[in-house]
């Protein structure tokens, strides 16, 4: 065994001397480099970890806000629609309720024209029989007087008037 | 000729310590390592970039890996797998830089350069007597490569492996309790496959890396000669040199695979015995 080592050249004092090399290393880099490199691969690991949690977060997000958007959509072209019908059915009503009033006020200013026209044909009727009555009598008169000048007519007339007197007697 | 070792080469001694190539290459990787791991930690940026982006992506990785095999709970051993990937690696590719393995401490300058090298300043000063029994073995290098890759011997290998297979074991015992751990063990042959888990993982990597720089040797040094002989009048040493970088690419592609298959082995075997929290039993 002693000879088969000193052919390979293992010799102990050598092979103890590199396990220490091999042990300082370890603990050098145990001190210096690892833990650095340790906490910077976990702080990337949670960022990239953050970053995918935060997209998922945006994604819900941004999926909820669609939603919400097309439910107010919605809402809106509903209401639109809703306030659409209202206005129409008011603007039918105002429309029948105007109608309405139109008419009657019409049918008022057509009544009200009527019994002014009555009271207007009443008044003329009763203005023409004075004026008529007043130009008879203003005739009749003229007449007279006219015929009254003339002794022919006076002749005549007296003796018309005798003669119906006696015709009446 | 070529002198290829299956062992590291003594440069010298501290003390009672044979200082082998290998070792200084190792502990200069480390370095590295370590440096690079504490301007990339201290500097660390929000926004990765360059070699910080880069070491994220292996984490990463392991990570991923580690959480297949056990779970969230395994990614307390990212950091073991992490380090086992890194210590390989940056040894296996500072073992392919090339020059690693042509920058040579003469030991014996008559027969160095009559080995062909060209010696380069002062002879090198590290190369004093050996005091221990190795003396022998020694003397019979005239020169030796001043690096080599860390991983191109058994002793680096052997080590990472013992460690991991403690640590799996340790684990083990830690997260599932000590009878449970053992209840893995009523057939002795269990023991014998943990055992083998240390050669096979020592030896994996170790002739990996040591059949890479034999391939690089024997590459570069064919080259030499075959354009020596046909053109004499070429510098060899940049034909060479070309013509290596395929294999150079080669081995860094397999310093790299073999780091991760050690990294990837001990993440598989630790979710072998360690009890998670999510599950009740294994195997």
């Amino acid at each position: 065994m002693a000879q088969l080592f000193q052919s390979l050249g293992i010799n102990p004092i050598l092979l103890v001397a590199q396990a220490i090399s091999f042990g300082v290393v370890y603990l050098v880099l145990s001190r210096f480099l690892f833990p650095p490199l340790q906490k910077s691969l976990q702080e990337r690991r949670d960022a990239v970890a953050k970053t995918f949690a935060d997209q998922a977060a945006i994604e819900t997000r941004l999926k909820q806000f669609d939603e919400e958007q097309r439910a107010s959509q919605k809402k809106a072209a509903e209401d639109v629609q809703k306030m659409m019908i209202d206005a129409r059915a008011s603007a039918d009503a105002t429309k029948a309720e105007l109608v309405a009033k139109a008419r009657e006020a019409a049918d008022a200013e057509v009544a009200s024209a009527k019994t002014r026209i009555q009271q207007e044909t009443v008044s003329a009727e009763a203005e023409v029989s004075a004026h008529a009555k007043a130009v008879a009598q203003s005739i009749v008169k003229e007449l007279l007087a006219e015929k009254a000048g003339d002794p022919a007519w006076q002749q005549s007339q007296i003796s018309a008037g005798i003669s119906a007197l006696k015709q009446a007697s | 000729m070529l002198e290829i070792s299956i062992k590291p080469e003594v440069l010298g001694y501290i003390g009672a310590f044979p200082l082998t190539n290998a070792q200084l290459t190792s502990w200069l990787s480390s370095l590295l390592l370590i440096v690079v791991a504490i301007v990339v930690g201290v500097n660390y940026k929000k926004l990765p970039s360059g070699l910080q982006s880069i070491i994220e992506m292996v984490y990463e990785f392991f990570q991923s890996m580690a959480e297949d095999a056990m779970g969230a709970f395994g990614r307390r051993f990212v950091p073991l797998a992490m380090t086992f990937f890194l210590f390989i690696v940056v040894s296996n590719w500072l073992g392919v830089v090339p020059g690693v393995g042509s920058l040579v401490s003469i030991h014996d300058p008559a027969k160095a350069v009559s080995a062909g090298i060209i010696p380069f300043g002062a002879p090198a000063v590290m190369a004093e007597a050996p005091p221990s029994a190795d003396a022998t073995v020694e003397e019979q290098h005239a020169y030796v490569p001043v690096f080599r890759g860390g991983n191109a011997d058994l002793n680096t290998t052997l080590a990472l492996a013992i460690i991991a297979q403690v640590i799996i074991h340790a684990m083990g015992i830690r997260t599932a309790g000590l009878a449970h751990h053992l209840a893995h063990f009523k057939n002795p042959l269990e023991i014998v496959t943990e055992l083998s888990k240390i050669l096979t993982f020592g030896f994996r990597l170790f002739g990996n890396v040591f059949a890479g720089e034999v391939l690089l040797t024997v590459m570069g040094s064919l080259v030499v000669v075959l354009t020596g002989k046909l053109a004499p009048a070429l510098p060899f040493g940049l034909v060479g040199g070309a013509i290596a970088i395929p294999f150079v690419m080669l081995e860094l592609f397999v310093g790299a695979i073999q780091a991760l298959v050690f990294a990837m082995l001990v993440l598989s075997f630790l979710s072998l015995f360690v009890k998670t929290d999510q599950s009740a039993s294994h195997h």
